[in-house]
């Protein structure tokens, strides 16, 4: 990869993945601005072929964004082959699921709730805003790590780059991950719970238990309309009520 | 809250709300990152960080994946903390937590306005994108990138004046602020628990999470 293409920048421009998202192309913009560079360098003296290769980058694409690397890894090494562009095509929306299902599987529900849960624990045990610095650190070491491994992967493995994930620790790694960030996130309740409520007295903890059963109750009849932050603002605002008229 | 701190919480809550959305998705939107920092910068990083703490609570019941609607923490995280550092006394805690849950929710709304105003430069960009134009695809990208830091800068500067008409005109009273408390505390502790059960990797790994952090919260 490094022979062919800028790999640092790819990489960099990989974080702003999302910008310019929408419904119609959803990460096509973000997609097509990562590619640019690398696809100057590989199809630059061909004008014609850059240009529709670029077309094709920016066309629709949604993925995971920090998994996105693979497909584009695989997406230049398929242009820089000359691979018809019906087939540069299919590969393109054929990794758009399986790269969504296990990056979001590893990330959003595995590292990132599992790191926020950490972070919270570690600062409710006192250690502050280092605990806050570490989190962010460990997660931007690991996506760009994996950002630039994915790039290489993709690069190496082309079209089979579906095989060559599947094959790697990738999706064990996943499913560790979303076992770790439930201990992590189940166990953050209780820890951050008392940090909370530690200078309560009786009759709060009575009002936090009874506002949870009410809200289990609501949700239970309203379905999943009744998500937290819709059940707290009603709760605050009953708050209000009930105060000034106790005024 | 000093005004010659306001430009650099002004930016600090631009740079969280582009995190979330565009660039880098580095975990600086996250609440307890946004709000720490925040209150670091107004000189009480522990008021920062215990709005952060609720907020996050908020935050683990959010998946935020592809065309899905979800709340933007960043800059409510940062106009919380605003508020919290700047009230007297720890009853602003619940208040400042509320009002960060509101705005998140506006920054959620916010975040669809951008989509389809991102859709719609698209749209009339479609012949030249047709076209493999490097220069189109680089403006597209460019301005989905400042139309969100626009975005993020306004939801910022609305909280935060929010936080200055509320801090001069109405003063909190105290057991006003405590009930909120519990309640900010009350929903975030369902929020986490949301979360939890949303991503579960079984039964079994949550008992034992819920075991661990009673025993941890035990002995601490």
């Amino acid at each position: 990869m490094d022979r062919v293409t800028p790999r640092t920048t790819t990489v960099i421009r990989l974080l702003g993945m999302q910008s310019g998202w929408s419904y119609e192309r959803m990460q096509g913009i973000g997609f097509g601005w990562a590619s640019e560079p690398a696809l100057r360098k590989l199809l630059g003296h061909d004008r014609e072929r850059y240009r529709l290769a670029l077309a094709r980058a920016a066309g629709f694409f949604n993925a995971n964004p920090y998994l996105a690397a693979a497909a584009l890894g695989a997406e230049l090494r398929a242009e820089h082959d000359g691979l018809p562009a019906s087939q540069v095509e299919r590969l393109r929306s054929a990794l758009c699921g399986p790269l969504g299902a296990l990056g979001d599987r590893l990330f959003w529900t595995g590292t990132v709730p599992a790191l926020s849960a950490l972070g919270v624990v570690l600062v409710t045990l006192g250690a502050g805003l280092w605990a806050v610095l570490g989190v962010v650190v460990a997660h931007n070491v690991f996506r760009l790590y994996l950002a630039s491994w994915l790039l290489q992967l993709g690069w190496a493995n082309g079209t089979t780059v579906g095989q060559a994930i599947q094959s790697s620790p990738l999706p064990r790694l996943g499913s560790l991950a979303v076992w770790g960030a439930t201990v992590l996130t189940a166990g953050a309740i209780p820890i951050v719970g008392t940090w909370l409520l530690a200078d309560t007295g009786n009759w709060d903890l009575v009002m936090v238990f009874g506002f949870l059963t009410a809200a289990v109750v609501l949700r239970w009849f309203f379905g999943r309309k009744m998500t937290a932050t819709t059940l707290t603002l009603i709760g605050g605002i009953l708050v209000i009520i009930w105060q000034t008229v106790a005024r | 809250m000093s005004l010659a701190l306001l430009p650099v919480l002004l930016f600090w809550g631009t740079v969280t709300g582009v995190d979330l959305v565009s660039f880098p998705q580095g975990l600086l939107s996250r609440p307890l990152v946004a709000a720490s920092v925040a209150g670091a910068i107004l000189g009480d990083p522990l008021s920062g960080l215990r709005v952060g703490v609720i907020l996050e609570l908020f935050a683990m019941d959010v998946l935020p994946i592809g065309a899905s609607r979800y709340p933007d923490y960043g800059p409510a995280a940062v106009v919380a903390a605003a508020f919290a550092v700047g009230g007297s006394g720890a009853h602003v805690l619940g208040p400042a937590a509320l009002l960060g849950v509101l705005l998140a929710i506006l920054g959620g709304r916010s975040v669809e306005g951008l989509r389809r105003l991102n859709g719609d430069l698209v749209r009339k960009a479609e012949p030249a994108l047709a076209m493999g134009d490097r220069g189109m695809v680089s403006r597209l990208f460019w301005m989905g990138m400042t139309a969100d830091a626009a975005r993020s800068l306004s939801l910022t500067a609305f909280g935060l004046a929010l936080v200055v008409v509320l801090q001069w005109g109405i003063e909190v009273p105290s057991e006003l602020g405590h009930y909120l408390g519990l309640v900010a505390i009350g929903g975030g502790i369902l929020g986490g628990m949301n979360g939890v059960l949303r991503r579960s990797g079984g039964a079994r790994l949550v008992g034992v999470g819920l075991l661990l952090g009673t025993i941890v919260a035990w002995i601490a």
